[in-house]
């Protein structure tokens, strides 16, 4: 193409055309394709590479993406969120559940012998029960009689977790107009394994916008599962007009190691995040 | 639409969250695909704007979960790349999960197209890189030949010359017909 059509291509393309000059012009382009392919490579030019809302958003994701370098540096740099406080605490507690636990296999670790299970979630039944009496719930006290297989050594080692969403447990995730409290199941109850009525209670607090709706998700400790959303149980949570809810449901529970995720429905944001053992 | 709020409105803190929360899930897809970390943050800063692209149409309404939306646009834009390189097989687990739509899968090529003239751009001299990216920052010519030393003509001049070898070199690499070719279908194809 000569020097004319250039400038004219310039100039179109910085809209400094008088009218007249400019219709002729998009009178050409209608009419030549190869002329309408340059201005469309020249226009797609100056979006990806001139100053743009996409390029503003780059500049703080490579920001933000500076900060991890290596894959460690993710929990690291977590650590000086404000969630650091509560997993503080967390990982304490979680040191002297640990510490019992393992004194509790100990003794129990010359008893019986019990398959490597994997973990999963047997639906006893299809309809969640609001307003269940509660006394059909199980007892999760280890020093129940217990039907279930016993384990040959100890069973914490088999239930291995899910990296990525330990970081989550024992914090409210999300901070905002509005926060979520779950009171039951208490965090880090262990259930007896075999037929159960698993409660999910608590109350909300803040401005919930309107629309906004929840689901809770229970994961095994399957990676691959979790990487794919692919929950045993995703349950919708209706909030009542006091703004609290109550989650009822039948299952049968297998022993492993299980996840609770409860989810704003329409942003995917993580509002509280627990596990429980099944043994 | 928390998260993509935070993506739409480019706040760090969300976004912050959004890495935290979800790259490491990334990398150990890809990790399990021949990809290192490198490679998925890489993926995963494209799958952030191709969803900043897309959550921006009028009337954008998320039908699935975050994550899997995310990790969905990741994978394919991870898958493509595979393809593109052909470094390995694709395992199951890689090709599962969300469904990407006509309509998406527009935004990830056009986000490609946007990384290959990134790329051609940053093979340019340093003056051809300085000069150009004034233009394409609108800045008026006289104020780019009276701050580079320069007269209007000669910035005239050699802008058209950097663009000239910025456009050869986008259009002699191969994915760039590739590229284009998809976008083409895609906008030519009906709906249904």
């Amino acid at each position: 193409m000569d020097n004319h059509i250039d400038d004219l291509i310039a100039d179109y393309l910085a809209d400094t055309l008088d009218p007249a000059t400019r219709q002729d012009f998009e009178r050409r382009l209608a009419a030549d394709p190869d002329l309408a392919a340059r201005i469309e490579l020249e226009t797609s030019l100056i979006d990806a590479l001139g100053a743009s809302p996409e390029n503003h958003l780059r500049s703080t994701l490579r920001s933000i993406a500076g900060q991890y370098e290596t894959p460690e540096s993710l929990s690291s740099v977590e650590g000086n969120t404000p969630l650091s406080k509560g997993r503080i605490w967390w990982f304490f507690t979680g040191f002297l559940v640990l510490i019992g636990a393992v004194a509790l296999l100990i003794l129990r670790q010359q008893e019986e012998p019990a398959p490597s299970i994997p973990p999963t979630l047997q639906q006893e039944s299809p309809t969640t029960t609001p307003g269940a009496p509660t006394e059909d719930l199980p007892k999760t006290n280890d020093s129940q009689p217990n039907n279930s297989p016993r384990p040959s050594r100890p069973v914490a080692a088999d239930f291995r977790p899910i990296q990525n969403l330990e970081t989550y447990i024992g914090s409210q995730v999300r901070s905002g107009d509005f926060r979520l409290y779950v009171e039951e199941p208490r965090s880090g109850v262990t259930f007896r394994a075999g037929r159960m009525n698993f409660r999910l209670s608590g109350k909300t607090e803040g401005a919930i916008p309107a629309g906004q709706t929840f689901h809770t998700m229970l994961f095994s400790n399957d990676l691959k599962d979790f990487e794919a959303m692919r929950p045993v149980e995703n349950l919708a949570l209706a909030l009542k007009p006091d703004a609290r809810f109550l989650l009822e449901k039948n299952l049968v529970l297998q022993p492993g190691l299980y996840y609770i995720i409860i989810e704003e429905e329409q942003s995917g944001a993580w509002l509280f995040v627990d596990k429980f053992l099944v043994k | 639409m928390y998260f993509i709020r935070g993506i739409l409105n480019n706040e760090a803190p969300v976004l912050g969250e959004i890495y935290r929360k979800f790259l490491p899930v990334l990398f150990g897809m890809l990790r399990r695909n021949g990809g290192t970390f490198e490679d998925a943050r890489d993926v995963f800063q494209e799958a952030l704007v191709v969803v900043f692209h897309h959550a921006a149409r009028p009337g954008f309404q998320l039908t699935a979960p975050f994550q899997s939306y995310l990790l969905g646009i990741s994978r394919f834009i991870w898958f493509r790349q595979l393809k593109k390189n052909a470094r390995m097989e694709v395992t199951s687990d890689l090709e599962e999960g969300f469904d990407i739509d006509e309509d998406l899968e527009q935004k990830i090529f056009e986000s490609e197209k946007r990384n290959l003239f990134r790329e051609k751009f940053d093979r340019l001299g340093p003056d051809c890189r300085q000069l150009l990216q004034r233009f394409f920052d609108r800045e008026p010519l006289l104020h780019i030949a009276e701050d580079m030393g320069y007269t209007a003509d000669y910035v005239k001049k050699k802008n058209k010359v950097c663009k000239a070898k910025l456009m050869e070199l986008i259009q002699n690499d191969p994915r760039f017909g590739e590229i284009t070719s998809h976008i083409r279908l895609s906008k030519t194809s009906p709906d249904f």
